[in-house]
């Protein structure tokens, strides 16, 4: 196998768009809801298999134990209902089901180059027992990440939360892999819901119609626009983060600026093309960006930057840790960006990323408050440009900590400052 | 259509009673962010004289299921 990490999601995005292309006409005649998501569900089998066979499989194997722990779940649950001398077994059975999704990836991003191995090597050992072919093909590939385990892993979670709090019936194995293999959202997101993509109140899935087409075409090529060009033209400005010992201050804060956009446009654009996709087949997936860098407050910008992560952050970490609750909710504010911070990566960088964050929330809190209690207004225009901007600057004044290891970052905030 | 859960939520989200809907969430409601969110069970709680678990508030992420996690509770509206 060669030793490369190197993986392009533009790529994905371009094979999934040829392949819909051919599947279309297939689906549309195809009404069935069950030949419908068996379709969809195929064809991002078939997606992963075109990156490497041995990624179907772990994702089949992921996915098939999400299956049994979410059967496992809904019929305890079930139980409960009738013996409520249960739930505490029925609470320890879902907490171990949840940390047992969220292994794979926590390994990965503590023992991330050891995981990557492992899965590799047993990936492909595997694949040896089902297919001579598949192993040989599998073999020609380049070592990979575990793409889309991330996102894999909270919709996992969010499936399983659900149906411990009893929103979600035990579900077929079909509905299972119909979820965890959606095409448009297996590599970059969003961290879609089920509700999503599930039967509407007719017990169908959405039928494509010629608006959807319109506008799942502009949406996607928006997209690609985006990504290709747009993100294409931003992206020289990245060298800062490796040349920023050696540029002026003027030019770290103009790169930097840059940068924010690019990875903005970047970002926002594989979003625009999986939401575009979903929509050529009928779907209307929930927005993942809405202008971040235009919020005039922090709160504003986490309601509408990676949108998807925030609102399960907010079902399934704000919530439960009591976020609705006067005396809980500073507490449940911080596990929640922490856990919005960590998932990118488990560093020091990230770390402060949360806890830069989380005091940023804090802040704007006892701001409010303050400006409440002595009615202080901020609807002037100028007003509302300030905080526009001094919104801005305080996240991208975090964009550092993103992509840098922690000790790099402060040296990169020692170079904006002239130290 | 109006009744005391939709009064209850006009209220503390400060919006009109009308546009409120079954399927009024979160996500589809600015005005119901975390602080409001918060508002909202202790007004439920002290309205409805009932005490939710977190389960149940985890459930309740529209209107619509809110009305019936309470109903379930056996407040009527």
């Amino acid at each position: 196998m060669k030793f490369s990490l190197e993986y392009s999601s533009t790529a994905f995005f371009l094979d999934l768009l040829a392949l819909s292309l051919l599947l279309l006409p297939i689906y549309l005649v195809a009404s069935g809801t069950r030949t419908r998501q068996v379709t969809l569900t195929l064809s991002g089998l078939y997606l992963l298999l075109f990156i490497a066979p041995r990624l179907a499989l772990l994702s089949l194997f992921f996915w098939l134990l999400v299956f049994a722990m979410q059967r496992l779940i809904a019929n305890l649950e079930n139980k409960a209902q009738e013996k409520p001398d249960i739930s505490s077994l029925v609470l320890f059975v879902f907490i171990a089901a949840v940390l047992g999704t969220l292994t794979p990836m926590l390994w990965w991003k503590t023992q991330e180059w050891e995981f990557v191995k492992l899965i590799n090597l047993s990936g492909n050992s595997a694949l040896s027992l089902f297919s001579r072919t598949l192993w040989e093909i599998d073999l020609a590939r380049n070592i990979i990440m575990p793409v889309g385990l991330s996102f894999a892993t909270f919709r996992a979670v969010d499936l399983l939360v659900k149906t411990y709090i009893g929103k979600f019936r035990a579900m077929s194995l079909r509905e299972v892999f119909y979820y965890g293999f959606f095409p448009p959202v297996l590599v970059v997101g969003p961290i879609i819901e089920y509700e999503e993509i599930k039967e509407g109140a007719s017990g169908k899935l959405p039928a494509p119609k010629s608006d959807d087409f319109l506008a799942g075409a502009l949406r996607t090529a928006w997209g690609f626009f985006k990504v290709l060009f747009l993100a294409s033209l931003l992206q020289p400005s990245a060298q800062i983060l490796d040349t920023f010992n050696t540029q002026s201050v003027s030019t770290i804060w103009i790169y930097l600026f840059v940068y924010t956009w690019f990875f903005y446009i970047n970002f926002s654009g594989y979003s625009d093309i999986a939401i575009g996709i979903a929509r050529l087949y009928g779907f209307k997936l929930k927005e993942n960006f809405n202008n971040p860098f235009f919020a005039r407050n922090i709160i504003e910008f986490w309601s509408s930057w990676h949108m998807s992560l925030y609102r399960f952050a907010r079902r399934n970490v704000f919530v439960p840790l009591g976020g609705y609750r006067e005396n809980r909710h500073l507490y449940a504010l911080a596990g929640t960006m922490m856990t919005i911070a960590l998932w990118h990566a488990l560093s020091a960088s990230m770390v402060t990323f949360g806890i830069y964050h989380t005091i940023g929330l804090i802040l704007h809190r006892q701001f409010t408050k303050w400006k409440d209690r002595n009615n202080i207004s901020l609807d002037h225009p100028a007003a509302q440009l300030a905080c526009l901007l001094f919104t801005y600057l305080f996240v991208m004044l975090s964009f550092p900590l993103i992509v840098l290891p922690l000790g790099t970052a402060l040296e990169f905030y020692g170079s904006m400052f002239g130290m | 259509m109006s009744d005391a859960l939709l009064d209850l939520f006009a209220e503390v989200l400060e919006v009109d009673a009308g546009s409120l809907k079954e399927d009024t969430s979160p996500d589809n409601t600015p005005q119901w962010d975390s602080l409001a969110a918060m508002g909202l069970v202790a007004a439920i709680e002290e309205k409805f004289n009932v005490q939710l678990s977190t389960k149940e508030i985890m459930k309740m992420t529209t209107i619509g299921l809110a009305r019936q996690t309470l109903s379930a509770k056996g407040v009527s509206f």
